[in-house]
């Protein structure tokens, strides 16, 4: 083999190799910041902008605030995030937490789906600045407290910038398998990296 | 073999070219041409975004109108039509916005409204073939489906006027287009869109990978699909 030849395909390798690190980090379950808002930001998702991670809890029932406490404190804390529970929106609030009988908001058949996660609007860091979390009320009103928080750890997911795992270990299976409550290693290795 | 100084600058011309393209399109990014990249990119980022529940069916033939499922005492089947054909028109419907912040659903404004969170397209769907039992079985039938408010227009209308031949997995009812009963809706929000090759084989490029594999497993082709479709009623267990 010549060298003009070999340098050929050094430069061919080269730019492949380009090429790759160009493919989305979403592609491994994780996208961190992505400038990313509406109604379909759940996939690739845009990670919250602030650590300490906010949240406000709108009017929820019960049963969701206590799903989502237990995430926030088994599943979030013993990560590299931090959180912290406003009695207001603020500019610090990176996560509004929201339940209704939902039926056709974001132009979803609420029939078929149990939570969204949407980012509302963008830090000057193209992170999101306020996440709106939603739980239809539809169905978590008939779950088990364990199958209230997997749905909670999937949607709080989300907002840290976890998009969907087929994989079954960990909360981010879609569709739900309620099987897991918290985060799996590869989610947390994804996380602790980020934050 | 040997490239001469000459030939060595015409190889990288091409390579930087190629990966100038490849990032610009960002690995499966827009089509300017057709819009069907924008589209599918459209549709999988909506399909894929909200939490749902296990769905009861796994593979396509569970989907077919024959495929019963018990309902307490009742069996009813996932669609009310499956169908083969073509889209021969794509108009704006409406746009929504919400009232308040915990609202359940959104209120109807005009397709173009900057403030939409969301906003459905109409599609006419020229039927060549139902498959099975449906409540239609011919013509044109009218299909919603909604995208995000921010979405383009154009390269939604163009996307869809590519897609080529489909198979439509439909249902009535939903409320999404509650404003307009005659309005068929496509499965998981526009999930269950099959489109159909030269050779007929199938392909569901709004669902993710390993959806598509499962789903897939048995019906292969629209000729699987149709064979299927002719078969007795059957209940599907649940998983």
């Amino acid at each position: 083999m010549t060298r003009t030849y070999r340098r050929a395909i050094l430069i061919v390798a080269t730019s492949l190799a380009v090429v790759a690190l160009a493919i989305p980090a979403w592609a491994t379950n994780f996208t961190g910041g992505n400038g990313q808002t509406g109604c379909s930001n759940g996939s690739p998702v845009n990670a919250a902008d602030g650590n300490p991670h906010a949240f406000y809890y709108l009017d929820v029932t019960s049963n969701v605030r206590s799903a989502v406490e237990w995430v926030r404190v088994n599943a979030v804390e013993p990560t590299d995030v931090n959180t912290v529970v406003e009695t207001s929106v603020n500019y610090r609030t990176d996560n509004v937490i929201y339940d209704a009988y939902y039926s056709t908001f974001c132009g979803f058949d609420w029939t078929q789906v149990i939570g969204l996660t949407t980012c509302v609007s963008l830090a000057s860091n193209n992170r999101c600045e306020k996440h709106e979390v939603r739980f239809d009320l539809n169905d978590m009103d008939g779950f088990t407290a364990f199958q209230r928080q997997t749905i909670a750890c999937h949607e709080i997911g989300h907002t840290l910038g976890l998009t969907h795992r087929t994989e079954t270990d960990g909360c981010m299976t879609n569709p739900a398998n309620f099987a897991s409550r918290v985060y799996s290693s590869h989610d947390k290795a994804h996380i602790n990296g980020f934050w | 073999m040997s490239l001469g100084p000459r030939n060595m600058s015409v190889v990288v011309m091409i390579v930087l070219g190629l990966t100038i393209a490849l990032m610009g399109s960002g690995c499966g990014g827009i089509d300017p041409a057709a819009g069907r990249a924008y589209l599918v990119a459209q549709i999988r980022q909506r399909t894929n975004a909200p939490e749902r529940g296990q769905a009861r069916y796994s593979q396509l033939e569970q989907l077919l109108p024959n495929a019963l499922y018990r309902n307490g005492n009742e069996r009813i089947s996932v669609t009310q039509a499956v169908v083969f054909g073509h889209v021969a028109g794509v108009s704006k419907g409406f746009g929504f916005v919400v009232g308040s912040e915990d609202a359940a659903g959104g209120i109807e404004t005009r397709f173009d409204d900057p403030e939409a969170l969301w906003k459905t397209l109409h599609i006419a769907f020229r039927i060549e073939r139902a498959l099975g039992r449906a409540t239609v079985q011919g013509g044109t039938i009218r299909v919603g489906l909604a995208v995000d408010g921010a979405a383009d227009y154009r390269r939604l209308e163009r996307g869809l006027r590519n897609l080529g031949s489909l198979v439509l997995f439909l249902r009535k009812g939903s409320p999404v287009f509650g404003y307009d009963r005659s309005l068929y809706a496509i499965v998981e929000d526009g999930g269950l869109i099959a489109t159909v090759d030269s050779e007929g084989r199938l392909d569901l490029p709004m669902l993710s990978g390993t959806r598509v594999i499962a789903l897939l497993a048995n019906v292969r082709t629209l000729h699987d699909l149709e064979v299927q479709a002719a078969k007795p009623d059957f209940l599907v267990r649940a998983a």
